[in-house]
């Protein structure tokens, strides 16, 4: 691993084809490792970062608290988060999903189903021998996701960061080299600015490039790309949160609103599972109005003694301060130590500015919500719903036709599964080539 | 376009407004206070506890007569009666402006109405664009020559006046822009001849304006240049491959942000292409600051510290009945000198809206005045969560019906 930020022109460029070509060359010996081994190991290191005093995540987080604005206990609980999902069991359940089961036994034979005429086919999978993946922003998820699904399909991986944001890729694969030597030359990280010609010399060397980014940087991506290059893209993307009228009582408020507020408060709302708004129905217990203020009052502030509010940059700050006054004037404000919440009656949804700052909206069914949710159809990403077991089936269908590539519980949006196909795409199985055998 | 005669442009009244307030009306007498401090300051040795003094009562008339303002601050426990200095009254951020209406007076007796120019797919019920209604125009007015004449003039006393050529349209083309209604109160009562307006609506007459200039160059008649920082770009790209140098005394006023709009050029930048392109030395080159939810205006210090031989870096200087300060945006405290913030204006010529605002623009207060920063150099370093700006970008992208156009020039 050899970080480079920002070496200027001929070097830069040379030291980013020699890792390019290095990377390659060591594919085969990632290719030779048994899966069983690699997830073994694999799943042993994340172990070493979820542990309760892990101190490669205590070491992460004094790194990245000054680096990123966030909190120190922000960080140390979503790196925490983050790794514990990482388990053996998730892994294999992952490449069993994506892969086959002849991948986890080292087979070529990925899959095998009879056809119609009585005949068998096969699907094999073969590697990829390089992949990109192109970082953005400074919340930590993408990084690690991108990084072992690269791995778990034996694809060496160059990381591109952003120039401000190096820190956590390079203390990742630090800390994975470290504990596999057997992939140190397998996995590199380097930064450049996002308008640095070098990448225009990643694109030409990869085989499929992950890039993270807003729609402006995947659009820019996708022209530069070679035709031949598999792009997998994740946008800029936001969550919600929905509730059942049946969940809203005054008996289930406390839980229900610290596990929303949790889902708010890690990363300080900037992670593209982070929710901007919920939806509450008409019709429960607990008015919209005194969910609001329960939730911005009570425990948000609360929260905040425990997961601090991180800095933010003064234009941020700037936007903060004009969403939030738009809403003291034209809606209802709920303003505490914690952050802020609105009550909105706006007939169509309009992202939340941040800082963990929510947006709630009364809806009488899942209907208006999917109207209400219309302009971000292409941009949703989870759906944290919250409902009683008769009608939970229904609303799922209804959030997996509006957009979400998610649904899960409130309280579980910032810990998706391994197995969770983040903007409705799989990686894994992008990653490999697929050989269909007739027989 | 022809030169506008200058009997056709509208004379606001500027003594006289003040007489159409019944003095029975709240603010009247606040107003005439206001008016006889802003017409009769010493800019160079202001009264400072006088205005002061006005400022308090400027704020507990606002809080107790400008009904949403009134509700807002008493949502934070502030009211007209409980405040004992201006600067306890919130200020509101400016965004406020496009969705609500803030008035300290009856709607009814709103004379005029300035906008900030439009944005597609905006929130609220002035479709994105920003409003401040004025019960008189009166103060307005009254700030504009004094401060204008300090910082853009300092060297003109007892000279020619020099001809005012506008690349920013006039009051007629755009009656609800605050910076035409400024170049148009202006034209007439300081312009010299041959001032004319080269911006109509959106098209840059730039073929008109390079003769005007050439013929001024031959005569060695300085002429002084009024324009958007945008409307500088468009000229200069439009006038390709061709250069001047003006006479010495000529100048340029410029103004408006570059932030966010079709072409963005740094600041420097533009200033250097102003200066190799039309010969004039960079202090010749002044900024102008202005909002349309301000009333006032502040201007680069840069032409009068050259005048006065000192050494002041450019800043921008506000009269005496503009506090600006930077403030911290979590507590809108003001911040250590030095330090960067976000900028807070308290206009107590913004009497019939409302004076307490706070800016979304980063600023430090330096050296005697204020420095406006650009655009955070780290804003790229966030997650990966959808904003507001880029669900608008979509939308555009996939909607016909709203074309991008070029800035129409009015007010940031």
């Amino acid at each position: 691993m050899n970080p480079q930020d920002d070496l200027p022109g001929e070097a830069g460029r040379q030291t980013l084809e020699t890792a390019l070509f290095r990377l390659r060359a060591a594919g085969e010996g990632l290719r030779s490792i048994s899966t069983s081994h690699l997830i073994n190991s694999l799943s042993r290191w994340t172990a070493t970062w979820s542990l309760a005093d892990s101190s490669l995540r205590r070491h992460a987080v004094e790194v990245l608290a000054p680096a990123t604005g966030f909190s120190a206990p922000v960080l140390d609980a979503g790196l925490r988060a983050l790794f514990s999902v990482w388990t053996e069991s998730a892994m294999r359940a992952l490449v069993q999903l994506e892969l086959g089961e002849g991948w986890l036994e080292d087979g070529w034979e990925s899959s095998r189903r009879p056809t119609s005429g009585g005949h068998s086919l096969k699907r094999h999978c073969v590697p990829l021998e390089l992949m990109g993946i192109l970082l953005a922003g400074n919340v930590p998820p993408p990084t690690l996701q991108g990084l072992l699904a690269g791995l778990l399909a034996k694809v060496p991986v160059f990381l591109k960061a952003s120039s401000h944001a190096i820190e956590f890729p390079t203390i990742l694969i630090e800390s994975l080299h470290s504990h596999m030597p057997e992939l140190r030359d397998v996995v590199t990280v380097q930064a450049w600015p996002g308008s640095d010609p070098r990448t225009d010399i990643l694109l030409q060397h990869v085989d499929a490039l992950l890039v993270f980014g807003s729609d402006e940087t995947l659009r820019q991506v996708r022209a530069r790309a070679p035709v031949r290059v598999r792009l997998l893209e994740r946008g800029h993307r936001l969550s919600l949160a929905y509730v059942a009228r049946e969940c809203l009582t005054e008996a289930q408020l406390p839980s229900l609103s610290e596990r929303l507020a949790r889902d708010l408060a890690l990363f300080d709302q900037q992670g593209c599972l982070s929710p901007h708004g919920v939806m509450v129905e008409a019709g429960g217990e607990v008015s919209a109005e005194r969910f609001c203020e329960a939730l911005a009052l009570q425990t948000m502030p609360k929260l905040a003694l425990e997961w601090p509010v991180g800095a933010v940059d003064l234009e941020l700050a700037g936007e903060i301060l004009q969403f939030r006054g738009r809403a003291a004037f034209t809606e209802q404000l709920w303003e505490g130590e914690g952050g802020a919440v609105v009550l909105t009656e706006a007939p169509q949804f309009v992202p939340s500015c941040l800082g963990r700052t929510l947006l709630v909206r009364q809806v009488q069914d899942v209907a208006e919500a999917v109207r209400y949710l219309e302009p971000v159809r292409h941009h949703l990403q989870a759906v944290a719903l919250e409902a009683g077991d008769v009608r939970h089936a229904g609303l799922v269908q209804g959030f997996a036709a509006a957009g979400a590539s998610r649904v899960c519980r409130v309280g579980m949006l910032q810990t998706p599964p391994a197995a969770w196909t983040g903007d409705g795409r799989p990686v894994l199985s992008e990653l490999v080539r697929w050989v269909t055998i007739e027989e | 376009m022809s030169a506008v005669p200058f009997a056709a442009l509208p004379e606001h009244p500027f003594e006289e407004a003040l007489r159409h307030i019944d003095p029975s009306e709240p603010g009247a007498a606040l107003a005439q206070r206001l008016f006889q401090a802003i017409v009769s300051v010493n800019l160079d040795d202001p009264d400072e506890p006088a205005f002061e003094a006005l400022a308090l009562d400027v704020a507990r008339f606002q809080l107790e007569h400008n009904l949403p303002y009134k509700r807002f601050a008493k949502s934070r426990g502030i009211t007209a009666a409980s405040i004992t200095d201006w600067r306890e009254a919130p200020p509101v951020p400016t965004d406020v402006f496009k969705v609500t209406d803030l008035i300290a007076c009856a709607r009814d007796r709103v004379v005029a109405t300035f906008r900030t120019s439009g944005t597609t797919g905006g929130q609220g019920g002035n479709q994105g664009r920003g409003q401040h209604h004025f019960r008189t125009l009166a103060l307005y007015e009254a700030g504009i020559l004094p401060t204008f004449s300090r910082y853009m003039l300092p060297d003109q006393e007892g000279k020619t006046r020099l001809p005012l050529l506008s690349l920013i349209p006039s009051p007629l083309d755009l009656p609800d822009s605050s910076l035409s209604h400024m170049v148009g109160y202006l034209m007439p009562r300081i312009g010299g001849p041959g001032s004319d307006y080269f911006m109509v609506g959106t098209d840059l007459q730039a073929e008109r304006l390079r003769k005007v200039l050439e013929d001024f160059t031959a005569r060695q008649q300085p002429v002084m240049l009024l324009g958007t920082a945008f409307s500088f770009v468009y000229l200069l790209d439009a006038l390709e491959n061709w250069s001047i140098k003006l006479p010495p005394g000529s100048r340029v006023m410029e103004t408006g942000g570059l932030k966010g709009r079709v072409k963005e050029v740094p600041r420097v930048e533009l200033y250097q292409r102003i200066t190799a392109r039309l010969g004039l030395p960079s202090s010749m080159i002044v900024a102008e600051y202005g909002m349309t939810e301000l009333s006032s205006q502040l201007y680069d210090s840069v032409l009068r510290s050259r005048v006065l031989g000192n050494t002041q870096p450019r800043r921008l200087m506000p009269p005496p009945w503009l506090a600006v300060a930077v403030v911290n945006p979590a507590t809108l405290k003001p911040v250590p000198q030095g330090e960067q913030g976000l900028v807070r204006f308290f206009d107590l010529a913004n009497l019939f809206s409302v004076s307490a605002i706070v800016t979304s623009d980063r600023g430090r207060w330096a050296d005697g005045g204020l420095e406006l920063l650009g655009r955070a150099p780290d804003a790229e370093a966030r997650g990966c969560s959808l904003t507001t700006e880029e669900l608008l970008e979509f939308s555009k992208s996939t909607d016909r019906s709203h074309p991008a156009r070029p800035d129409s020039g009015s007010r940031p």
